[in-house]
């Protein structure tokens, strides 16, 4: 089943500068995990936030869980949960504060958001901090709240702008796991990274993205299954378009 | 040397910000607030210089002696200064030495801890030098024009402005750890700050206005020549002997006791040196060395479901709240706001009473009343800007941006219709003014208030701008604060001084009459106009208005 179709999204951010994404078109499907691959600036977070409804877009088509991003905004909001890539949180409530809020906007009941609680706590071990402001939080602790934050309301598609980064390695293990058993449950989760071995080991699928275009969509699971290197590939196709 | 100019050049943008700003919106900011800040100098160089002219002038056992009169009140002066200066440095020595940004910057790059220390001791002296200039050059003009003594004046004046900055530094630097930690155990304790902070301001403004009533009833009935008696001036004798160092720059300004007067401030001077560079230098080691405390507060909330539109609300009182500033400036100005309408009206009532001798109740309420209501919404004009990087992320839930903003708007017009409503019953119960006047005045006060809040709101979500870097360093521009205050105050006085005319005219003070009726119906209809103009503004294009908020 179809979660996430993006058609022909054209981004800019100026009226007198190019297109930051040109003509990107891309789809996820009821239990897969993507990846979105590219360089500094090269359009994989213009791409995820224009997605999500932070950025207004030009042209194209977005639709989640088959609700239109322009035409039903609020219908497709409530399919998906979003963790930036810079922590966006209310940085004067307390965790839990925070937690109820999310629970508020989506919806959640109090019986779901106590089970939803217990659940992440168990995963993400916040423990105490979570009675404390967030402000006192450290970089993967905002991360963990940011991640719990988005999942209150189980959403069908999870989406996250470079997860990765600043975590330890303990706390990236964890969300890995997630991701592979959120997806299990028919979600979907789509990613934006620079690391090439995370994205190789854990997503079914990928895009590169270069220079705001979309340069080649990869099925990965036939690409472990030859053998490939991931990392050859897209240093390969990258350098030739950068040519181009 | 590049190093030191790179990191005193950094420090100084930090520390005066709008000099660096080169845009034009900025500029009216910075422009804004020095104008204000010029005002109530003024103001009080106006007072002070009625005090000093009659104060010179008073003879004791039938000889005057301005000089010594002059000395005494210059001591006086320097007492204020010195207090008032060492509260500020206080300030300006906690945020420049316990700044945790720097332990990221010393931490990163390779920089010496002493340039750093350095650079940020040289910013703090320049500061305290300006503020200096602020306080010194006006009092010494107010008793050079009463006095008119020699040019000398000028150059002791100089000696003064050099040495007192040093001198208000070494007992900032004494107070400086019992005032960080007042500070940190205030932080968290958000209900005890409200308290506090509502308390020393009504009191600072009960007392500022006292001062001004005395001064205004001795003026109007020619008493303040007899204010100053014997027993006045063997007070300020009094004062005189204990009050160090400001004695003794006021010796050295006027020259009396000049040996023991340049004894002791030389000798504050040198303890200062040692004392300032040995106290800020142990703080800084501390501030990029120690571990940073983790535990902020602690809340223990509980698992509980509100709709979407009370946990937007709940979200903007803990946004506020939980932040001194902004608490500061909107729960302490809106509580406070009765007692400066009363303060002001009484004041002013009394004022054109013995003027004209007519009493303006109404029409002098509703000017008050409308001014203090837009300086307290001119926090309103931050109420997107606020919200940084947040407001992004709120863009990507399923909330309708009528109710995204409208909790804002609701949020506002609770604290602020509770101030006007408040307002208006003091006036009602402890002033002259009638319960219908009262009334009338409560109702034009929450319309006008309400139509400042939808356009402070409005602008500010036309003008936001985003900006955040990867250091985490998020920067909310408020560029609407001086179009929102200059729009509500050009508005509140053309309706409050305009009705005050037609009272006039009504109460037959000039030829032509006018019927009393509109005295009441127009401000009911200028602002009833407003508000609806008002809400128009903030509806159209609102979603437009949102999507478009970017980076």
């Amino acid at each position: 089943m179809e979660l996430l179709q993006v058609k022909n999204l054209y981004k800019k951010y100026n009226a007198k500068v190019d297109y930051a994404i040109k003509d990107i078109s891309l789809y996820g499907n009821s239990g897969e995990i993507i990846g979105l691959l590219g360089h500094n600036g090269a359009g994989k977070s213009t791409t995820i936030k224009s997605i999500v409804g932070m950025h207004p877009y030009e042209e194209g088509q977005i639709s989640i869980c088959n609700f239109d991003l322009k035409t039903q905004p609020i219908e497709a909001k409530k399919h998906f949960g979003y963790v930036s890539d810079e922590f966006d949180l209310f940085e004067k409530m307390t965790g839990l504060e925070y937690i109820n809020f999310m629970a508020d906007i989506y919806k959640v009941s109090e019986k779901d958001r106590k089970k939803q609680i217990d659940k992440f706590e168990k995963i993400f071990a916040l423990g105490d901090a979570l009675y404390r402001e967030i402000s006192s939080y450290s970089h993967g602790m905002k991360q963990k709240i940011s991640i719990m934050g988005a999942l209150i309301h189980n959403p069908k598609v999870f989406i996250l702008d470079e997860p990765m980064t600043g975590l330890d390695p303990n706390i990236a293990n964890q969300l890995k796991k997630f991701f592979i058993k959120h997806s299990k449950k028919g979600n979907l989760v789509l990613f934006s990274s620079h690391n090439l071995d995370i994205v190789e080991s854990l997503c079914h699928r990928a895009y590169i993205i270069n220079h705001g275009i979309l340069l080649k969509e990869i099925d990965l699971e036939k690409f472990r299954k030859k053998g490939k290197s991931l990392e050859k590939y897209f240093l390969n196709i990258t350098k030739k378009a950068s040519k181009v | 040397m590049s190093e030191f100019l790179t990191l005193f050049k950094y420090e100084l943008k930090k520390q005066f910000p709008a000099f660096f700003k080169r845009d034009k919106k900025h500029l009216a900011g910075f422009l804004f607030s020095s104008i204000f800040t010029l005002v109530i100098i003024g103001l009080c160089v106006f007072l002070m210089s009625i005090i000093t002219k009659n104060y010179v002038l008073v003879k004791v056992d039938k000889v005057l002696d301005s000089s010594t009169r002059a000395y005494e009140l210059l001591n006086l002066y320097y007492v204020f200064i010195l207090i008032a200066m060492i509260f500020i440095c206080l300030e300006k020595m906690r945020k420049s030495f316990v700044d945790k940004t720097d332990r990221k910057i010393f931490l990163r790059l390779p920089i010496k801890q002493q340039t750093l220390f350095i650079a940020k001791l040289i910013v703090l002296l320049i500061s305290t030098y300006l503020i200096a200039l602020l306080f010194i050059i006006p009092t010494n003009i107010i008793v050079y024009l009463a006095v008119k003594p020699s040019w000398v004046f000028w150059l002791k004046t100089f000696v003064v402005f050099l040495l007192l900055p040093i001198v208000v530094l070494l007992f900032a630097s004494l107070f400086i750890v019992p005032y960080i930690k007042l500070i940190d155990f205030l932080k968290n304790k958000y209900i005890f700050m409200f308290i506090l902070l509502t308390v020393i301001f009504i009191a600072t403004f009960f007392l500022y206005s006292m001062i001004l009533g005395i001064i205004q009833n001795y003026l109007e009935t020619g008493l303040i020549r007899f204010l100053f008696n014997d027993d006045f001036i063997y007070a300020m004798d009094l004062l005189l002997l204990i009050t160090y160092p400001a004695n003794c720059f006021a010796g050295i300004t006027m020259g009396k006791n000049l040996l023991i007067s340049y004894l002791v401030v030389v000798l504050c001077v040198i303890l200062s040196c040692v004392v300032v560079y040995y106290i800020t230098k142990k703080l800084y080691n501390i501030t990029l060395y120690k571990n940073e405390s983790a535990i902020v507060y602690k809340k223990v909330s509980k698992v509980k479901e509100h709709s979407v539109f009370a946990t937007l609300i709940k979200k903007e009182f803990i946004s506020v709240f939980r932040e001194p500033k902004h608490m500061f400036s909107y729960f302490v100005i809106a509580t406070a706001m009765p007692v400066m309408v009363y303060c002001c009206y009484t004041l002013f009532e009394s004022l054109i009473l013995n003027m004209i001798g007519v009493r303006f109740s109404f029409e002098l309420a509703l000017l008050v009343i409308l001014v203090f209501s837009v300086l307290t919404n001119t926090f309103c004009s931050t109420n997107i800007s606020r919200e940084g990087k947040t407001l992004l992320k709120q863009k990507t839930m399923p909330i309708q941006v009528e109710k995204l903003l409208g909790a804002k708007i609701v949020f506002c017009s609770m604290v602020s219709i509770s101030a006007v409503v408040l307002s208006s019953l003091i006036l009602i119960i402890v002033t002259s003014l009638n319960i219908l006047s009262g009334l009338l005045c409560m109702f034009v006060g929450i319309m006008f208030s309400l139509s400042q809040i939808f356009i402070a709101t409005k602008i500010d979500l036309k003008n936001v701008k985003i900006i955040s870097s990867s250091v985490e360093v998020e920067k909310q521009e408020n560029r609407t604060v001086t179009k929102v205050v200059t729009l509500g105050i050009v508005l509140s006085l053309i309706v409050g001084i305009g009705d005050i005319l037609l009272g006039m005219l009504s109460k037959g003070l000039f030829e032509m009459s006018f019927p009393i009726c509109f005295v009441y119906l127009i401000p009911i209809f200028i602002s009833a106009v407003y508000l609806i103009l008002a809400i128009v503004y903030y509806r159209k294009n609102l979603q437009q208005a949102l999507e478009r908020v970017n980076k």
